[in-house]
């Protein structure tokens, strides 16, 4: 099996390289034969990355331990849905499915584009397919030199190699045995990889010098799918840190976590300035610089993630793939920029403005902090390597660096949130804005003053909240209006009303969902001030008091099973004298692995989240010593997530309007040629 | 005149209200910790200063290794420190003797180290005076944008006209 997927990932590579240079000739010398063969080329390739895929899970679930990927990552003992997870748990089989998603996208891109017939696309595609397997053919040199899947152990003490097959395998990172780390991982891949079509589109149309903004419109979807991945596997990464990990949090500015936040931030300037380009025809060049940028910085998490320039509890571990990625990126970014600076002037757009209060300021100044942010936490991120080679001391730079410097950053963006639809295309008087601006500012001021009274007194979880308040009455005043006019003109209800609004224009009613996402999350994060945290050794008996509650210790069980042997304590939930729940937080110690982690208990509400942790062991090897945290407001980060994908899948129905606009078009188009084929009828008789 | 007085009322209210909060939380003071959390408090803060070396990244009490070979004896360190006494700046400074100066959480704002600062402010100072380049040239821009002219502008110009008129009857 190891020697198919081996053979299989060779000639994948072999025919990804065929397919960027026969796609690049067919292009120049006009050869439709030569493009169609590069497609063709594109669809066997991830042919034969699945065939590699599959080989590489059927030896996962059939325990074949001569495998180096399979038995670093597995054991006989694993459950079998844990046994697949394993394929990305490693740094081979990670690459391997990279690279297996990224075929699938491509596939997408040939199967949906090949057979359309507009002049445009017909263009661009053999550019965008160049483009898509070049990406590929790095990764595909990854998995057959740097990272093989399929490598086997041999024996060498006879001095002759042999094949050697260990008895077990050394097991899942125990970190790793989660539900949702079943789910994560493929889901941020998803996103990392999508922003690879926009790049490949965008790349494809400055190539091609074309005219108009044909390949955003193209790409709009695939962006915002990807970024929709992207935020999802960011928040499910978040909250496997606060399930597993174990430390009461779920964001530690880690640069693994830092590098998923990156591409996400450029993304999301993207996603805003598009618009820009769509209705305006203006920042062009602004637009390929961030497709370019979020490109790059996907590539780059992926190499920080796994290179071992910084050191992570997410990272994979040290291997020498990084002069790869270091070599990549750096010729592709060459690249990118000579092509980009090559064609400035086929990018010149109508860049006017007709007033500093007006839509088109504000998507600057989003932009302008979506990307400060950006730089704040790449320039975070790498400072330890630069004060490293500079200085020559190593130091860190953390959570306190982090939350200093991105809190005000943050704040600032929810507050264009709530201003930027508030201000119309072209100009906005100052008298609307007054009028628009009012009742929210008084509405939020409302909410902080009780807030205050109600004794919360630190200032950024104040500012955090009013600005919240603030974003949601604006948001609903904007779909209150917008209902209303619906409502009067038809004999819709409320409800109704709302649905034929949002329908009519789903691009930006669902962004104003995804922005109500947002500020939940925003108001989560704004939680965390206040924070609870109790460390205490408890008996059989004993009892604590945390956030309004008290825990009583009940019991200690000892588990044993063949993955792992546990202890978990019982314990017992007051509240007012009454017993309202049981948590069981455990410590496991995984046999194949020999490693200790613990699986927290908590008990989740919308106003506060009990977290408990069996953190060990007394002194005295009776008692046990729990970690239990009170979490204001940590749910509405996941709530807010929900929210968020709910905005992005609204954001990707189809409008009725341009439903209507497209029948239209057709009818009209169906009209036309009816009247040619009469008139040539005509001619002929 | 009625609903003028309406469509302002909030305004003002709102900066009424913006006020009383700027002076709620310039009143804000810290609760005062009890003394029997004293020990515990103080704890937070200082291992709060410092990251864990295991490679984890994560802060000093949220190293998710259970078995920590350098969390757990760290922490033990603090808490001896500054149950000997030592104000927590000391057991600060000791730490960073003992263990280097990449312990720390975030890097002390001297030196080179100051970059690390400052940089992304000055990277948004940077961003703010290109955007208001960008917006002031687009403005003028938009000024010198001839007005449409021509019959076809003409032509439209009467249609609004017409339409306007209409409505107004």
């Amino acid at each position: 099996m190891e020697q198919i997927g081996s053979f299989a990932l060779l000639l994948a590579l072999a025919l990804g390289i065929y397919s960027v240079v026969v796609s690049v000739l067919g292009a120049r010398r006009e050869k439709p034969l030569l493009q169609e063969s590069g497609e063709r080329a594109a669809i066997a390739v991830c042919l034969l990355i699945t065939v590699a895929v599959a080989c590489l899970v059927s030896l996962l679930l059939r325990d074949q331990f001569q495998v180096a990927a399979v038995s670093a990552h597995s054991n006989r003992a694993l459950p079998l849905f844990y046994k697949f997870a394993a394929l990305w748990s490693g740094q081979e089989g990670s690459l391997l499915f990279w690279s297996w998603l990224l075929s699938v996208y491509s596939l997408l891109v040939v199967v949906i584009y090949r057979r359309r017939q507009e002049a445009s696309l017909a263009g661009l595609m053999p550019y965008v397919i160049a483009v898509l397997m070049a990406t590929q053919v790095f990764f595909l040199l990854l998995n057959n030199l740097a990272a093989n899947p399929f490598s086997i152990w041999a024996d060498m003490s006879a001095g002759v190699p042999r094949l050697f097959l260990p008895a077990d395998g050394s097991g899942l990172n125990p970190l790793l045995q989660y539900p949702l780390m079943v789910i994560h991982p493929p889901i941020l891949y998803l996103g990392y990889i999508g922003f690879v079509v926009p790049f490949a589109f965008g790349m494809a149309a400055l190539i091609t010098r074309q005219k108009g903004e044909r390949w955003i419109y193209t790409t709009r979807r695939w962006t915002m799918v990807s970024w929709g991945f992207l935020t999802c596997g960011v928040l499910l990464g978040a909250r496997w840190a606060y399930v597993v990990l174990g430390w009461g949090g779920y964001w530690g500015w880690d640069p693994v976590e830092n590098a998923s936040l990156m591409p996400w931030l450029t993304g999301t300037a993207y996603l805003h300035s598009v618009m820009m380009q769509e209705k305006k025809g203006m920042m062009k060049v602004w637009n390929m610089v961030l497709v370019m940028g979020t490109y790059f910085l996907c590539i780059f998490g992926t190499f920080l993630t796994r290179s071992g320039v910084v050191s992570s509890v997410h990272a994979f571990a040290q291997s020498p793939i990084g002069p790869y990625f270091a070599t990549y990126i750096t010729l592709g970014v060459a690249f990118s920029a000579v092509v980009l600076v090559t064609r400035l002037d086929y990018l010149k757009s109508e860049n006017q403005l007709d007033s500093f209060l007006s839509r088109e300021s504000s998507f600057l100044f989003n932009n302008l902090i979506l990307l400060a942010a950006c730089f704040a936490v790449l320039w975070g991120t790498l400072f330890p390597v630069l004060s490293e080679a500079v200085q020559g001391v190593k130091i860190t730079v953390g959570a306190p660096y982090f939350n200093k410097v991105n809190i005000p950053i943050g704040l600032f963006l929810l507050f264009l949130t709530g201003v930027g639809p508030l201000l119309a295309w072209r100009k906005t008087s100052l008298e609307s804005l007054k009028r628009n601006f009012a009742w929210p500012i008084f509405i939020g001021g409302v909410a902080t003053v009780v807030l205050a009274i109600l004794g919360v007194r630190k200032l950024a979880p104040l500012v955090t909240l009013f600005l919240s308040v603030f974003v949601t009455a604006t948001l609903m005043a904007e779909f209150y209006r917008g209902a209303r006019v619906i409502r009067q003109k038809s004999q819709l209800g409320w409800v109704g009303s709302l649905v034929h609004l949002t329908r009519r224009n789903t691009r930006r009613y669902g962004g104003y969902i995804i922005h109500f996402g947002m500020v939940l999350i925003f108001i989560g994060i704004a939680g965390s001030a206040f924070n609870e945290e109790k460390q205490v050794e408890m008996a059989v008996g004993s009892a604590m008091e945390i956030g309004g509650f008290k825990l009583v210790c009940a019991n200690i069980e000892q588990i044993d099973n063949a993955n792992y042997a546990a202890g978990r304590a019982v314990i017992e939930l007051y509240q007012e004298g009454k017993l309202v729940d049981r948590l069981y937080p455990e410590r496991r110690f995984y046999k194949a692995s020999r490693q200790t982690t613990t699986e927290v208990a908590i008990r989740p509400r919308p106003a506060q989240d009990l977290y408990v942790v069996f953190a060990g062991m007394a002194d005295n090897g009776r008692d046990i010593v729990l970690q239990v945290f009170a979490n204001p407001l940590v749910n509405w980060v996941w709530m807010g997530g929900f929210v968020v994908v709910l905005g992005t899948l609204t954001a990707l129905l189809p409008n009725k309007a341009a439903e209507a606009i497209r029948a239209q078009a057709a009818e009209q188009a169906r009209g036309e040629r009816a009247t040619r084929a009469e008139s040539k009828h005509a001619i002929q008789a | 005149m009625r609903s003028r007085l309406n469509r302002f009322a909030p305004a003002r209210m709102a900066w009424g209200l913006a006020l009383a909060l700027l002076l709620l939380a310039s009143r804000a003071t810290p609760q005062a910790a009890g003394p029997a959390r004293a020990g515990e408090e103080s704890f937070k803060r200082v291992t709060a200063k410092f990251v864990c070396q295991c490679g984890c990244n994560y802060p000093l009490g949220a190293c998710p290794h259970q078995d920590c070979g350098f969390s757990i004896p760290m922490q033990q360190n603090i808490r001896a420190a500054l149950a000997s006494g030592l104000s927590e700046q000391q057991v600060i400074d000791q730490m960073v003797s003992q263990y280097g100066l990449a312990v720390l959480a975030a890097p002390p704002a001297r030196g080179f180290n100051l970059m690390a600062w400052i940089m992304p402010f000055v990277g948004l100072l940077a961003g703010l005076v290109i955007v208001r380049s960008v917006m002031v040239a687009w403005r003028r821009r938009g000024r010198l944008a001839p007005s449409p002219s021509g019959p076809l502008a003409e032509k439209y110009q009467r249609t609004i006209d017409e339409e306007f008129r209409q409505l107004g009857e």
